[in-house]
Parts: C-alpha cells; structure tokens; sequence
C-alpha cells in the first residue's frame, strides 16, 4: 500500500540558541537536528524512534511546520513547505494534523468536547454551514467510538485513554492524509495503550492514512511501524522496514537499543553494557556522532561523519556497517 | 521466617462522611535477598501498599486493618519516632523521578552526609569517605568529583543512580523501588536495573519493585503480585505467572503487550478502564470488563486462594488455564 513519497526531509539542521547573558561572547547552540534526510511514502506508518534528547520531536514539529528548520528543506507532496508565507502553508495544514503525547495538556479544559472537535472545522471549513458541521463532528464521533452523549461534558470528565480517543478525533476533522502522531500511547497504561493503538491502526486502514509515529518505545514501534527510523543525538543511524530492522540491526547504536528492551520470554536479566553518557547536543562528537560509546569504533569514525547509505535493502549510517552486520 | 509479613492491610481514606478503601486484605511475605515485583495499572493501590508499609500514608488516610511485622514488631503501629529509625535506615525508598528526591540547592555530599550523620554517631571525615564509597559502588564515574556535584549538573541516569547509592547508604535490608526506570531511557533502565540486582546480590537486599511494566519485572523478580483495584488478584512465582497467567485481568494485560501479539495485528484490549476508588463495583472488581464474569461474579468477591501452586483471586480459576 505504500507509493510515492509524501514527505521528503533533505539534510534537515535545527539549531536552537541556548539563553546564554548578553555579555557573553560565545553563542551556544543545540544541535537539535544534524543533517536528518528521509523520505515517507504515502501509506506508511512510519516510525521514529530514539532515546530523549535524540531530535524526534524536533523533527516531527519541523515536518509539522511548527519550528523553521536552520538548513535543508521539507517537501510535502512535492511542494517545498518549510519557508512557506501563512497563508500558502494554511491548504497544507489542513492536509496534516498532529496527535500529542498528553492528552491532559493538549486539550482545552474550558471547551466542551463538541467545541473542541468542532474549532478545525470551524477554521478550516468556513464554508460550512453550522448543521453539516454538527453531522460531520458526529460522524467523525461514531467512527472512533465515542459516545455521543461526551460532546457536553469537559476534558477533566475523562480518563487518559479516553482523552486521547478526542484527541485523535479532532486531528480526523478536517479529514487529513497525514497524521504526526508524537508519543500518543506513552503516558497510557497497557490495557489502554492497546485500545488507542488499535485505534490508530483501524483509522490508518479506513481512512489510508500515511502517520509518523514518534516514540521511544520498541515494542509499539515493532508492532506497529512498516518503517522505522533509528535517531542518535540529531542523527538518522539507520532507516528500514521494521521486520527488517528488528530482525537484523546493522548500525551499532540499533542493536544496543534492541538488546535493552525487557522481554517477557527472558527468565535472567541481560545487561548491556554501553560505555559512556550520551554526549551533549550543544558539543556533538566529531566524525560519527555514536563513535565515543560505539564498541566498534576505529580512527574512520572519530575523523568522518558516516553518511546514510543503501545496503542490504536499508540505509546505515555506519562506516562498518557490513563487518557489523555479519557478526 | 520472612523478613517483611503484611497481613490483611488495609488503607481508607474518609470522605465526606464515607470511607474509601485503597487498600484491601493485602497479604504477601519477602525473604531477605529476594526480589518482589508488584506490578498493576495506575489506580490499582501498588504505590499505596509501598507507602504503607513505610508508614507513609498521608493525612486524613490511614492503615485501618492489617499488620506489617518487620524485625519482630508491627510497623502499622509503630510511634513516628521509632518509624524514623526504620525509614531510610533499615528500609529506603527509591522513587520514579531523582530530580523529586534529590534536594536541588544542595550538592549530593552534602545530601549523603547529612543522611548519614542523621541515623549514626559519626564524623564528617568518616562520613565523607562511606558516601564517596557508596558512590563507586554504583558506578558513578570520578565518585570524589561527583561528590561535590548539583543534581542539575548529572544526567538522569546518574542522578537515578545517587539515588541508589543514598538508599544503600545504611546497608538497608530491604529497598522498595517505586517505578525506578519509568522516567529513564530503555539503555540507561538497562543499566540501572543491572546495578539494583547486583547490588541486592551482593549485599543480600530484599528488593520490592513497583512497576506497570510487566516486561521489566519479568526479568527480575522471582515472585510477582498483580493488583487491581485495591487488592492482588494473583502471586506467584513469576516466570509461571507470566508463562500461564491465571486471573482474567492477568491474562488481559499481558494479552495487550505488543509483544506478545502478531506485528501489523489488532491487539487484544480490555474493554473499560481501571474503576475509580469512589466507585469499585460489588463483587469481583474486574467483573465488568471480565469475559467470564456471571452472576456470581456480581454478587461475591472471590477470596485470594491457592490453585495449583498460585495465589488467584477469581470464581473461575480451575476453568480459565
């Protein structure tokens, strides 16, 4: 079901200043995103996944539109968005709707729930008239199985799960094709995690949604994803299918995250070792930004920065990506 | 005989003229040097039945039934005073975010020494040294600098390991360890969880952990307590429990990891949410969310009983395996 590309991010850099005195001479900056190129078919779940600090959610919100990237382009159906004047970025906007990580955050606790699903619409759709605004707020209602009758209660009325459940409402009002979905099961507990995830899966379906999905957990990813993405301090380390991916982990920093995800099957606990902290944003490491923690890291790759290429049906960002690959 | 007994707790809030019960009839033992997972969803009264047992409930709530007998007395009822000499002495706490736990405007030498200095007779120079020792135990790199340090100057997996070194100040018998790893990176929990079983290990540490990660327990506990609602609806050793659960909610919850469902695949839900205190329904708590609840599960709460090795709190138990 996947096709052309929806979404291309080319050599993406997002520097954020850091709030340094006025006095000083030195301007610090984070290197939130370094250089992060991918391209996300239509259809596609396409995953992101790292640990904190990792530019994920830089990324997700660059894509968005919410933050100007400081160097590269974002691409949306073929029309280059990030320096686009408001008014040309509004048609897009309505084409891409974002679903947050808290849900007690992102909804506005004085709006009832029908306002709240109705402001898109609202916005967006001018145009229409207040009775096909109230069918198509119920349509949308029924289709994610909520209850009519929560359009007259408050946010604070409803659990976590259920919250979420309006909050992937209200992205479907305006009928997007693409859905940046950052964190969305993360502060949920299991039995609901698995309720919004199927959720999301049976919009994808319906509706042909293509989402990127942000997270931190390899289990959801695994589930959930057809592509994932692998970040490391502002970096892409290794772009592929997720059976793939999960099957055979090529890039360095990959496999440790794999090996460090608990399972259930194992009855003694494994610890990995990886040597080090993760570096700091504002003063990445020169060459491979993995190399000071990598356990297979040579001269190469405290010298040149590994570029993202194609090898066995994937991209690696890795310099030994074929030795490492073997073993 | 076990080093921790709880028998029958039970924790109630009272609420404008009624009384909520957080906690009802929990029953479990831990030996010294073993490990206990707890494990339940938000709202299920696993925190609560750690905050009880550290005598931690706080006012207007209460421990209105049960024992917890540790050392040969019974900390339910034990005075504030002698509580303080257990608390952090011969049972710490550690909690799911260090940045909580650690105090911001003060270095951790400073937070160690004075922990120290508060439970026994020693000096500044001695107290020093055991801290600096504490903190090369779990692996803090250059300990001596870091004794000097700002909690904002670590990162949180080294903050989370202070905090370990902290409880393990006092040579506890026992660490309770509420969510440890909740709010630490898969690697960084890797490794934490890694030290925490070394160091209960090597210093015969009875270790109760919290958690909502069923995954994260599995790999290191050797019994398991699952909670809903207020009271455990099944114990037992956990590689069993999670190879051949026996309660429905058990069952459910672990039917719901991604894991143990097929990539691309619907995962299995339980329908509903976790019932609020204020509103537990009669008989089996879990009875409306339950595919196999009937009339009876209405009507009776199910004892915690023995089937086959196990402790399950269900009416159908022989029937669902």
């Amino acid at each position: 079901m996947t096709g052309e590309a929806l979404v291309r991010v080319d050599g993406v850099h997002k520097h954020f200043p850091v709030p340094v005195s006025f006095l000083s001479r030195e301007k610090p900056v984070v290197h939130a995103l370094n250089g992060v190129s991918l391209e996300i078919a239509r259809g596609e779940a396409f995953c992101v996944v790292g640990e904190s600090g990792c530019g994920k959610t830089t990324l997700g919100r660059a894509i968005m539109g919410l933050i100007g990237p400081t160097r590269g382009s974002i691409s949306y159906d073929d029309t280059r968005i990030d320096a686009l004047p408001e008014d040309k970025m509004l048609a897009f906007r309505r084409r891409m709707q974002m679903v947050f990580q808290n849900p007690y955050a992102s909804l506005n606790p004085r709006m009832t729930v029908r306002r709240t699903l109705e402001e898109p619409l609202r916005f967006h759709r001018p145009d229409m008239t207040d009775g096909e605004v109230r069918d198509h707020v119920e349509s949308v209602m029924r289709s994610v199985g909520m209850d009519l009758a929560w359009g007259s209660r408050y946010p604070h009325e409803f659990s976590g799960g259920q919250r979420q459940r309006i909050s992937i409402a209200r992205a479907l009002m305006v009928d997007p094709e693409f859905i940046v979905a950052d964190e969305p099961v993360s502060a949920l507990d299991v039995s609901v995690q698995a309720q919004v995830l199927n959720l999301l899966m049976t919009v994808r379906k319906e509706r042909g949604l293509t989402y990127l999905f942000i997270t931190h957990d390899l289990s959801v990813v695994e589930h959930f994803g057809t592509q994932v993405a692998v970040m490391y301090l502002g970096v892409v380390c290794e772009i592929a299918p997720t059976a793939d991916l999960f099957a055979a982990p090529r890039h360095p920093y990959t496999r440790l995250l794999l090996s460090a995800i608990p399972k259930l099957d194992r009855k003694t606990f494994e610890a990995v070792r990886i040597p080090g902290e993760l570096p700091s944003p504002l003063d990445p490491p020169p060459g491979c930004v993995f190399h000071t923690r990598c356990p297979h890291a040579t001269d190469l790759c405290r010298r040149e920065r590994p570029e993202l290429r194609s090898l066995a049906g994937r991209s690696v960002a890795c310099h030994h990506a074929e030795e490492i690959g073997a073993g | 005989m076990a080093l921790l007994e709880v028998r029958g707790l039970e924790v109630t809030f009272p609420l404008r003229g009624a009384a909520l019960t957080a906690l009802r009839g929990v029953d479990f033992t831990l030996d010294a040097g073993e490990r206990l997972g707890i494990v339940g969803e938000s709202g299920a009264g696993k925190s609560m039945a750690a905050f009880a047992i550290l005598n931690l409930i706080s006012e207007p709530g209460r421990i209105s039934a049960g024992e917890i007998l540790f050392d040969g007395r019974d900390l339910a009822r034990l005075s504030d005073n002698h509580m303080r000499a257990i608390r952090g002495n011969r049972i710490a706490m550690i909690f799911q975010d260090p940045m909580m736990t650690l105090n911001p405007v003060l270095t951790i030498g400073t937070q160690m020494v004075e922990c120290l200095k508060a439970h026994q007779k020693i000096g500044e120079a001695e107290a020093k040294r055991r801290a600096i020792e504490k903190l090369r135990e779990v692996a803090i790199p250059s300990p001596e600098t870091r004794f000097d340090s700002y909690p904002h100057e670590l990162s949180g997996g080294l903050r989370q390991r202070v905090v370990i070194a902290i409880a393990l100040l006092l040579d506890p018998a026992i660490i309770i360890a509420d969510e440890p790893t909740t709010a630490l990176d898969v690697t960084i929990q890797a490794e934490i969880m890694g030290l925490m079983i070394a160091l209960c290990e090597n210093h015969n540490v009875g270790l109760i952990l919290i958690t909502h990660d069923i995954a994260v327990v599995s790999e290191i506990t050797r019994r398991l307590i699952v909670m809903y609602a207020g009271r455990i609806v099944e114990a037992g050793p956990t590689a069993e429990l999670i190879a051949a659960p026996r309660h429905p909610y058990t069952r459910g919850l672990l039917k719901a990891l991604p894991q143990k469902n097929r990539p691309g695949g619907m995962l299995h839900q339980i329908p509903g949410t976790m019932p609020s205190l204020a509103a537990i329904p009669d008989g089996c708590a879990f009875h409306p969310r339950c595919e196999h609840a009937d009339a009876r599960c209405r009507r009776s709460v199910p004892a915690l009983r023995d089937v086959g090795g196990r402790l399950v709190s269900c009416h159908h138990a022989e029937r669902i395996s």
